[in-house]
């Protein structure tokens, strides 16, 4: 399954390589021939992953550089399923809204698009930490090149920050894994997880990749070139920055950090959840003074992966197994929900080309439909009682609250707050009246269908998140008992 | 084979006759690349068998080969100068590969760098090129007599001039030996145009057209590596201060190179410049102090060099306005000036394995020099400082690839290109598969 996956990866780039750039038409049916391709291999990765199994399936190895340790090694377990599904599902919904939202050099675009794709594939289903490095760190020129070419009015200067921050990110990574693995011997998982490595050793390795990590997400004091970045992009990378960027820094701390070093994490973590913590509530106050909406969407993003973050570094402190699911189930949730809230914006802003909060007012009146969806989304990312996202967040206070009443509280607190800010923007774009008569067109049926499917998927698996819950927590047992053979 | 090209060159030097010059040079090119991709083939083939100090001169052969080729097309000339130079430099690399006595492996070292030097005068452009070819004079000859002191200490304390002796020479740890170790560093880092004796280069590179710019710029580090692969005892002799010295040089050359290249609007300046943070690599490899370090600082030198040679090579022929590309500016038409994918692609790969960026064959070489270095926080510090050459590179590929310019840069011959293509197909080959160049 995961060669098709890999040749599928492969074949978008080939089949998009080889269509004439001036031939818009052919592309979109290459698209879309793709992304029914995507679809079929979602529910083939469903239907063959077996959901009992907590550990690797479907594994796949080759030896790449023994003298070095390193192999070629991919598997699927129930923490990357659902972020490789991610993939299936955003990527092809990316390119085939560029048909409508990229003008110049489209082919160029869905070059990099699925270049994206196939990396993100290879990071998110590499078990060996070599491999892993170079499919993430090889991120890097598709997405500058996406934000520097077809970016917003400040492309320039936010793609070289962002070049700049994410390379930093790379270089402390490469760091630290290359410190571990000389100290190991090698950079497979299974090795790392099971070895034994000294306090002085984890605690170095700890902060570095988890610094290399949180640089990977919008966490204080970092925040400043991702948002940039996501205000700056154009729309259909936002899908994927916001969707799946952000959760490569997590789920590297999840696969590559947290599980490795337990003692570093019983030690040190503490700097990191009230790091998160201080981000979350700092990043709650400063999206009220926000203008661009983008940049809003960004910073409400931010506070949840705050969130998200502290979650994270509590969960492996005090082992709550609970709390490690209703993580990886959070990013999976925001992926959806983000990704659908930046969607429908950006049908917004194609129609107006504007992004300020002031320019807007009373839009329901002209788009009553878009509307809808968007209020849709607004209470998905809030976590409205029968999303997904509210499945995940819940099972998370309630371990928190074990943990820390009073962070608890202040995180509660934030998220509430999150619900105003959320209603308030909606009140300020969709309703009241129209200062001035804006012939803006409702939205049309396929982004109406784009909307629709992510929105049923949110809403399904918050109403049957079983089989969600269950590869997650089965995955979360097993890696449980590698810190116990270890121990 | 080196044999055979070296005889080739005499003869054909011999029997020029500005009457035959089309012959003379289909003649030349043909047996530069035949001798380069034969030499390669054989070093892929029997891997370690084949002996590193020939790996080096492969590229050296190649280095000129490809310029030769590019700077005879461009002008129409049959550059004798150039074929004196190559040949001197050739018999000055057999001689230090094959020589036995001390004394003659320095005056091999000499030659190698006097025909450098009378290349740069003879290719010089206007009064201040020459300017700045004395100055490379000065600094030679300096680092000469560094050398030179070096050479004639090792033979005091080995009681001989032959090399066996030297290399059979057992370190007692007196004065003589850590001098020797400091002279020897001194010589060498001016050599390879690494910081902090580097003033000259950055002058020089821009002063000089390109043909003569490789031989100067790829040359001499091919030199110096082949004499260190043959003089390895000399790093044994107090190898801690040996570690030491690289490591001071090391972190020299990253700052002078990758700050000093932060400001330059020259193409030619910024190759320089990031041409001296790269020898801060070298260094580190260096300071390991063993024989496998000396291997992983030979693959890194020519990934880099495959990777500038094919960055130079497009950049030598093309033309904007008339006339050659010197600025950072001039760049910016290349992606409009056809929707030409290969010639942009081959120019993004070169600077992506410059940049030693994964997944491209410049971060495995860079990596192996981590995995072997003496010092892995001499290795973090260096790390971060190529963020800042990060920066660098990606000025260059910002101009390339992503402003927009009004004026229209013309492909001048795509032969060369062609070449820059394939370069690029063994620079892509060897990421897919680094098992040759790195183990």
């Amino acid at each position: 399954m995961i060669n098709l996956l890999f040749v599928y990866a492969a074949s978008c780039i080939a089949l998009l390589f080889s269509i004439n750039r001036s031939n818009r038409f052919v592309l979109l049916n290459a698209v879309w021939f793709l992304s029914i391709i995507a679809i079929y291999l979602t529910w083939l990765l469903f239907d063959m992953f077996d959901e009992s199994i907590g550990g690797f399936q479907m594994i796949m190895s080759y030896s790449w550089l023994p003298e070095w340790g390193v192999n070629l090694a991919f598997a699927l377990d129930g923490y990357s399923l659902w972020l490789v599904v991610l993939t299936l599902l955003l990527v092809p919904m990316s390119a085939v809204l560029s048909y409508e939202w990229i003008h110049k050099g489209l082919k160029e675009y869905l070059l990099f698009l699925y270049t994206i794709q196939f990396l993100l594939l290879g990071c998110f289903m590499a078990v060996d930490a070599f491999v892993f490095m170079l499919f993430s760190e090889g991120l890097l020129f598709p997405v500058y090149f996406i934000l520097a070419v077809w970016g917003l009015e400040n492309k320039n200067e936010s793609s070289l920050w962002f070049f700049l921050h994410y390379f930093l990110s790379s270089v402390l990574l490469c760091l630290a894994f290359t410190y571990l693995a000389s100290e190991l011997g090698g950079f497979s998982w299974d090795l790392w997880a099971l070895s034994l490595i000294e306090n002085k050793v984890q605690t170095i390795f700890f902060i570095a990749a988890s610094l290399a990590f949180i640089m990977k997400m919008p966490l204080l004091p970092f925040h400043i070139c991702i948002i940039d970045a996501q205000t700056q992009s154009p729309s259909s990378l936002v899908i994927l920055l916001s969707g799946l960027f952000l959760n490569i820094g997590c789920y590297g701390l999840i696969r590559w950090v947290l599980p490795i070093v337990p003692d570093a994490v019983s030690c040190y973590a503490d700097v990191f959840l009230y790091l998160s913590f201080i981000s979350m509530v700092f990043l709650s106050f400063s999206i009220f003074y926000q203008k661009d909406i983008k940049k809003f969407i960004a910073y409400a993003l931010g506070i949840k992966y705050s969130f998200l973050s502290s979650c994270l570094f509590a969960s492996y402190r005090d082992h709550n197994l609970a709390l490690i699911d209703s993580a990886i189930m959070q990013m999976f949730a925001h992926g959806l929900a983000f990704s659908g809230l930046f969607m429908a914006f950006a049908m917004i802003y194609h129609r107006t080309q504007r992004r300020d909060v002031s320019w807007y007012g009373g839009l329901s009146n002209v788009m009553p439909s878009l509307s809808l969806w968007f209020v849709a989304y607004c209470f998905a990312t809030i976590a409205l009682p029968g999303t997904v996202n509210f499945a995940s967040e819940f099972i998370a206070f309630f371990m928190l609250m074990k943990i820390n009443f009073a962070m608890a509280v202040f995180m509660l607190a934030s998220l509430v707050v999150s619900c105003a800010y959320m209603l308030w923007i909606y009140k300020l774009v969709f309703l009241g009246s129209m200062d001035v008569d804006r012939q803006i067109t409702d939205i049309k049926p396929l982004e109406t269908c784009l909307l629709a499917v992510l929105l049923a998927i949110i809403f399904w698996f918050g109403m049957f998140p079983r089989f969600l819950v269950q590869t997650v927590n089965n995955t979360s047992l097993i890696m449980n008992n590698y810190l116990y053979i270890r121990r | 084979m080196l044999e055979i090209t070296l005889a080739s060159i005499v003869a054909m030097f011999s029997l020029s006759d500005p009457r035959r010059q089309k012959s003379l040079r289909w003649m030349a090119e043909g047996l530069y690349f035949f001798c380069c991709f034969t030499a390669i083939a054989l070093y892929v083939s029997h891997g370690k068998c084949l002996d590193r100090s020939m790996v080096a001169v492969v590229f050296v052969l190649l280095n000129t080969g490809i310029f030769s080729h590019a700077w005879m097309k461009k002008n129409r000339l049959l550059p004798h100068d150039l074929f004196i130079s190559s040949l001197a430099m050739f018999m000055g690399f057999y001689a230090i590969m094959v020589s036995e006595n001390l004394i003659a492996i320095y005056v091999s070292l000499e030659l190698i760098f006097f025909s450098v030097l009378i290349l740069l005068l003879l290719r010089s452009k206007d009064v201040w090129s020459i300017e700045t070819c004395f100055k490379y004079l000065v600094l030679n000859v300096l680092s000469s007599a560094s050398l030179l002191l070096s050479f004639l200490a090792m033979i005091y304390l080995s009681s001989s001039l032959q090399i066996n002796d030297f290399m059979s020479y057992h370190p007692v740890g007196n004065y003589l030996e850590s001098a020797i170790v400091i002279l020897f560093t001194l010589g060498i880092s001016v050599k390879i145009s690494s910081a902090p004796i580097h003033s000259a280069m950055a002058d020089i590179y821009d002063s000089l057209a390109p043909v003569a710019l490789a031989l100067v710029g790829i040359l001499p580090r091919f030199a110096i590596f082949v004499l260190l692969w043959r003089l390895k005892n000399i790093m044994f002799l107090d190898h801690v201060l040996w570690s030491k010295i690289c490591v001071i040089f090391a972190i020299f050359s990253w700052c002078i190179g990758y700050f000093g290249a932060i400001r330059q609007h020259k193409i030619m300046r910024l190759l320089c410049y990031m041409g001296i943070a790269q020898m801060g690599w070298m260094w580190l490899a260096w300071s390991a102090a063993s024989v496998e370090a000396l291997e992983v600082s030979l693959n890194f030198m020519c990934l880099y060099t495959l990777a500038w040679l094919v960055f130079v090579t497009i950049i030598v022929h093309l033309m904007y306005r008339q006339r050659e590309i010197l600025w950072l500016d001039e760049l910016s038409g290349i992606m409009q000036s056809s929707a030409n994918y290969i010639l942009a692609i081959s120019l993004f790969l070169s600077i992506a394995v410059m940049m030693a960026v994964p997944p491209f064959i410049g971060f495995w070489a860079r990596f192996a020099i981590l995995r072997i270095s003496a010092s892995f926080f001499v290795s973090c510090i260096g790390m971060l400082f190529s963020v800042i050459g990060a920066f660098c590179y990606l000025n260059l590929i910002y101009h390339a690839f992503v402003r927009v310019h009004y004026y229209e840069v013309i492909l001048l011959d795509f032969r060369g290109v062609v070449l820059a293509v394939i370069l690029n197909s063994i620079l892509v080959c060897l990421s897919l598969y680094p098992v040759y160049i790195l183990c």
